[in-house]
């Protein structure tokens, strides 16, 4: 386990654009996955309570109802993940609604286990409509995850964050977030992924957007593509294309999807064997 | 109480003439005054317990706690001062890490006599309940949970929030249709009151359709004093009303907040000198 200070990440960072590379960052939900990805060279690590559920044969969106107390799951995962690789950064989730913490506390507690940056997961810009409205209202919603951001700036923490709109885009880097996940929604595919999502012209047109927003708030900011149809390394090569982005975040796509083919497809080829001791049965 | 006795104590209130009042109760203390104001069916499920600890009750549908390890650990406390009134147990049928049938298990054995949908996914946004169903935690879930706790002898309460969920619920043989507008907002525009109404209105005939005897209970939206529910009843032609920040957040706030203060009120004997 190594920890990174704001300094480190971003001077990676830039060497990695420099080479002409995209900035690839991925969830990992159990350690294995943590490793493997390692090996394959990715540029940050992100860790949050969606993770676990994922990686237990669940939906993302487990990490999104009342069963489990996500902050604590995500210090859980850390201890999990953090030894499990030697030189990445890994970035932790903190759910900056949780009523039973003090989020000042708690990113120090996140940062004193060797955590190298914050996130806002879960966050509850997956929420909208009438129930978004209400916890808006009830003060657990998005403005409380821009103050998470801030307040790991002003401690030199470096952070990633998820916004769904171009608001939020523009809100987080005023905040001085190092990092801009433009969420385009839920990602598709496999056996559990999400039911509708945009199709690519219009999610590239949204992350352009949101992208835009964010460096009018601050020039500087990072901006990568996330969620929605940005499900495999196609359709990724297409927000590269047609967008700004120096990068592509991927959580279900880069531990879900690629496990779910991975290990159903190594079982049916063993199971296409045919043992010579049962081969003339029958 | 098995199920007969209480749909037959329920119908018999009907038949006089009275509402059924289901109280939503998040601690001992409040069930036994629900008890003691005549509740017909105490009910407790997660948001009742959050806000007798005084946070926001949105926290049941977000993840910060484990919300039926929280409402199984209080129907024990319930029950015990429910003095013989029914107690239903509110759980997430969606909970990744307990199979229906354990959940159905688990609130037996904490002594509950019937269970209810709730939290539900009704509360999210129709795309995020697509996402939820896809995934294998939609409302065809919380049907199931309350088909099991049917077949295993227990009273069931379900939750519904549009008419196609009450004939779904009355299909699986839910016992009394919880018609819900949502959370409480007391006060709303008359705009947004009359389409409350109405809501309430078409469940209620919808459930009746589908069964000429289906027990009707209303919730949420306008309905924040007994003023508003009688009026209710009398445009829907519902048979009660299920309690929740109204009977219970509200007077307890209010109470209390009153009684210190006369408390403080009082003057000390003026001090010499």
């Amino acid at each position: 386990m190594r920890q990174f200070d704001r300094g480190e990440i971003h001077a990676r960072l830039r060497a990695v654009m420099d080479r002409g590379e995209p900035i690839v960052m991925g969830g990992a939900g159990i350690g294995l996955v943590a490793k493997a990805a390692e090996r394959g060279g990715i540029d940050i690590l992100m860790a949050y309570n969606t993770g676990p559920f994922r990686m237990a044969g669940h939906g993302s969106l487990a990490g999104y109802l009342a069963y489990g107390d996500a902050n604590a799951m995500t210090l859980e995962l850390g201890r999990e993940i953090l030894n499990a690789v030697d030189d990445t950064p890994v970035v932790g989730g903190i759910g900056a609604a949780d009523p039973f913490r003090d989020i000042g506390r708690l990113i120090g507690e996140m940062m004193d286990l060797g955590f190298s940056g914050i996130t806002n997961v879960p966050t509850t810009g997956l929420y909208d409509g009438k129930f978004r409205a209400h916890i808006d209202a009830t003060k657990l919603g998005y403005p409380r995850e821009i103050d998470l951001i801030r307040m790991c700036r002003d401690r030199d923490v470096f952070t990633v964050a998820y916004a769904f709109s171009t608001d939020e885009a523009r809100a987080m880097a005023e905040a001085g977030a190092d990092i801009i996940g433009a969420h385009v929604g839920l990602t598709s595919g496999g056996w559990i992924g999400a039911a509708a999502t945009l199709d690519i012209d219009r999610a590239c047109e949204a992350t352009q957007a949101m992208l835009e927003a964010a460096r009018a708030g601050r020039a500087d900011v990072l901006v990568v593509a996330h969620g929605g149809p940005f499900e495999d390394p196609e359709s990724v090569r297409s927000v590269f294309e047609r967008t700004d982005v120096v990068g592509y975040l991927g959580a279900s796509s880069i531990e879900r999807l690629p496990v779910e083919r991975a290990v159903s497809g190594v079982v049916r080829d063993f199971k296409a064997l045919r043992p010579r001791a049962t081969r003339t049965a029958g | 109480m098995s199920r007969e006795a209480i749909l037959e104590g329920l119908r018999t209130r009907v038949a006089d003439g009275g509402a059924i009042v289901v109280a939503g109760v998040g601690s001992g203390l409040t069930a036994a005054g629900a008890v003691a104001g005549g509740a017909d069916l105490l009910a407790t499920y997660s948001t009742a317990i959050y806000r007798i600890l005084g946070v926001p009750t949105a926290l049941a549908f977000m993840p910060y706690d484990d919300t039926n390890a929280v409402t199984l650990s209080l129907v024990p406390e319930v029950v015990g001062r429910a003095a013989g009134v029914p107690v239903i147990a509110g759980l997430g049928a969606h909970d990744p890490r307990r199979p229906i049938d354990r959940l159905v298990s688990a609130a037996l054995d904490a002594g509950a006599d019937g269970l209810t949908n709730e939290p539900f996914v009704g509360i999210y946004t129709p795309e995020m309940r697509a996402d939820l169903d896809r995934a294998g935690y939609g409302f065809t879930r919380e049907v199931a949970m309350l088909a099991e706790a049917r077949r295993r002898g227990m009273l069931t309460l379900g939750w519904a929030f549009d008419s196609d969920e009450v004939r779904i619920l009355l299909g699986a043989g839910v016992d009394v249709v919880g018609a819900m507008a949502g959370i409480t907002s007391g006060g709303a525009a008359a705009d947004v009151r009359r389409a409350a109404f109405d809501g309430f209105a078409a469940m209620t005939a919808a459930a009746r359709a589908a069964d000429r005897n289906a027990i009707v209970v209303l919730h949420g939206g306008p309905l924040a004093d007994p003023a508003a529910v009688a009026e209710a009843l009398a445009y829907t032609g519902a048979d009660g009303y299920a309690t929740g920040s109204s009977a219970e957040r509200t007077p307890v706030i209010a109470a209390v907040r009153d009684t210190v203060a006369a408390f403080r009120a009082v003057p000390l004997r003026p001090r010499a000198g």
